[in-house]
């Protein structure tokens, strides 16, 4: 009686949807396959360091300073900024794994025949956390 | 049939931008379209569309040089932007400026941004919507968003534990009021106050979006708490402000036709008459004359004096344009017209006239 009940009021609730959806067609189909990614993409987003795609405007406040060595010589402000677009430091709205991602595609895409050495203090919401060191040797063969 | 025709040929050649009149997309959807392309263009996003640097895709890196990518994206915003505005091909203009945003976003992890993807939603989401269908994909995007939002911060401790704030306003912000409240308080209380309202009023939001009968409540709810963020942090977040505030209208009840009793022996129901006509691009007003205060006839509900000059105003495309122009104004010189103006808003559509009256109404059923 109670299910009846419940399925009565869901049905009056959700009429004009359900009635809308029982139509299907290869519109609805692309943008439920849209909304399924982005619904996988926030529970994702619990396990990955980056996070994107997962509407978490504003959830972070990442202060940074990078140093950066390049083939064993240290990078200038003006030398950072042109290879990650970035200043040596920063404050983002985004996670640190953002940050990290981003030195790391940059090496990997841009600049695969450097060796590279970065260092990155950091501090997250105001607490410091452990620095972030990364090395990568030269793809050069 | 002549009239009709001649009706079709000045739609077509109506070029006036603030009209919402679209016979493929009901007229809240039209005037939200337009009030985040106002938007973006006074935020400068024709300029912040990004080179592709470090795409999350490598085939982008594959695609011209940086600059000729980003004037590519610059052109059809440009496109889209005109068609939305001047209500030519919306639906199809609405798709341009979609995957035009889509693109961005996805051409670079660097520039990403939740408003921009944000924005490629709610444009790929209204090229796929129509006049005659509930708008279904829109609510349910505003449900995924919220939903987003409220797992984030709920699984994040600094969220948890008021931290996040604590830091955002202390140090980030430097808010003296905020930094002088919290004295009175123990420490982090108010903090991890701050940071569970916000998460109960996004996980609201959620269900809000979700069942209609919360609508009403939704719209109040969320455009205070956007409206408050904003308020309390002086910033905007660029266009985000305005696009989260026009996304509300997707949930709005918007009225074809507004029948509004004015007094015509009334000097200053004779001004406001003029001034309403003036701005009703979409000739959606029809007025009627009669003794007393004004009388507003909107979808099978009627309102009267204060209430009804209230409700035109929230039915009438002009006000929004106005409120987004000031909106959309750089932070710097004119952040305290922009607070001003919200406060402004936030106290004159606060609905106490409706809770008296609905008080009023208690009170008689008791007696």
């Amino acid at each position: 009686m109670t299910k009846k009940i419940l399925h009565m009021r869901i049905m009056t609730l959700f009429k004009e949807d359900i009635k809308f959806l029982r139509r299907p067609d290869w519109i609805k189909f692309l943008v439920a396959v849209f909304f399924v990614t982005q619904l996988t993409l926030i529970i994702w987003a619990r396990f990955a360091p980056e996070r994107y795609f997962c509407w978490a405007p504003h959830d972070c406040q990442t202060e940074y300073e990078l140093t950066v060595f390049v083939n064993g010589k240290e990078l200038t402000d003006q030398e950072i900024i042109d290879r990650y677009h970035r200043p040596r430091k920063e404050r983002d709205v985004r996670s640190p794994g953002n940050v990290k991602g981003w030195i790391m595609q940059e090496s990997r895409t841009y600049s695969h025949n450097d060796e590279i050495l970065v260092i990155m203090k950091y501090q997250v919401n105001g607490i410091p956390q452990e620095p972030w060191i990364w090395h990568r040797n030269s793809q050069k063969k | 049939m002549a009239s009709q025709f001649t009706k079709k040929i000045t739609d077509f050649i109506s070029f006036n931008p603030l009209s919402c009149r679209s016979g493929s997309l009901p007229g809240n959807i039209v005037l939200m379209v337009k009030l985040m392309v106002v938007g973006l263009l006074m935020k400068e996003y024709l300029h912040d569309l990004s080179d592709h640097f470090l795409p999350f895709f490598p085939v982008f890196d594959q695609i011209g040089s940086p600059e000729e990518f980003k004037s590519i994206l610059q052109f059809f915003f440009i496109l889209g932007s005109v068609g939305v505005l001047f209500s030519r091909w919306i639906r199809a203009s609405c798709l341009i400026l979609g995957l035009v945003f889509l693109t961005a976003v996805l051409s670079s992890k660097f520039h990403y941004t939740n408003v921009k993807f944000f924005c490629a939603c709610i444009f790929l989401l209204t090229s796929m919507s129509n006049s005659k269908d509930p708008l279904i994909f829109l609510r349910f995007q505003m449900v995924i968003v919220y939903l987003g939002a409220t797992v984030n911060k709920i699984f994040d401790a600094d969220w948890r534990s008021g931290q996040y704030f604590e830091h955002w306003m202390s140090a980030v912000l430097k808010r003296e009021v905020y930094i002088h409240a919290t004295t009175f308080f123990p420490p982090m209380v108010l903090s991890k106050i701050m940071c569970w309202m916000s998460i109960f009023t996004e996980f609201f939001l959620t269900i809000g979006f979700l069942l209609k009968p919360l609508q009403y409540v939704t719209i109040f709810v969320g455009v205070y708490f956007h409206s408050m963020v904003f308020l309390l942090a002086s910033y905007d977040f660029r266009v985000f402000t305005i696009a989260i505030l026009s996304s509300y209208l997707i949930i709005v009840p918007w009225p074809d036709v507004l029948r509004v009793r004015y007094d015509d022996n009334n000097q200053l129901n004779r001004l406001l008459k003029t001034f309403f006509s003036f701005v009703d691009w979409d000739k959606r007003i029809e007025w009627q004359t009669a003794r007393g205060k004004w009388q507003l006839g909107v979808l099978e509900q009627s309102f009267s004096g204060f209430l009804a000059f209230k409700r035109i105003i929230l039915y009438s495309p002009f006000f929004y344009f106005l409120y987004v122009f000031i909106l959309g104004l750089p932070n710097n010189p004119y952040l305290w017209i922009k607070l001003k103006t919200v406060q402004i808003i936030l106290v004159f559509f606060f609905p106490w006239p409706e809770i008296i009256e609905h008080l009023k109404g208690k009170l008689r059923n008791k007696k």
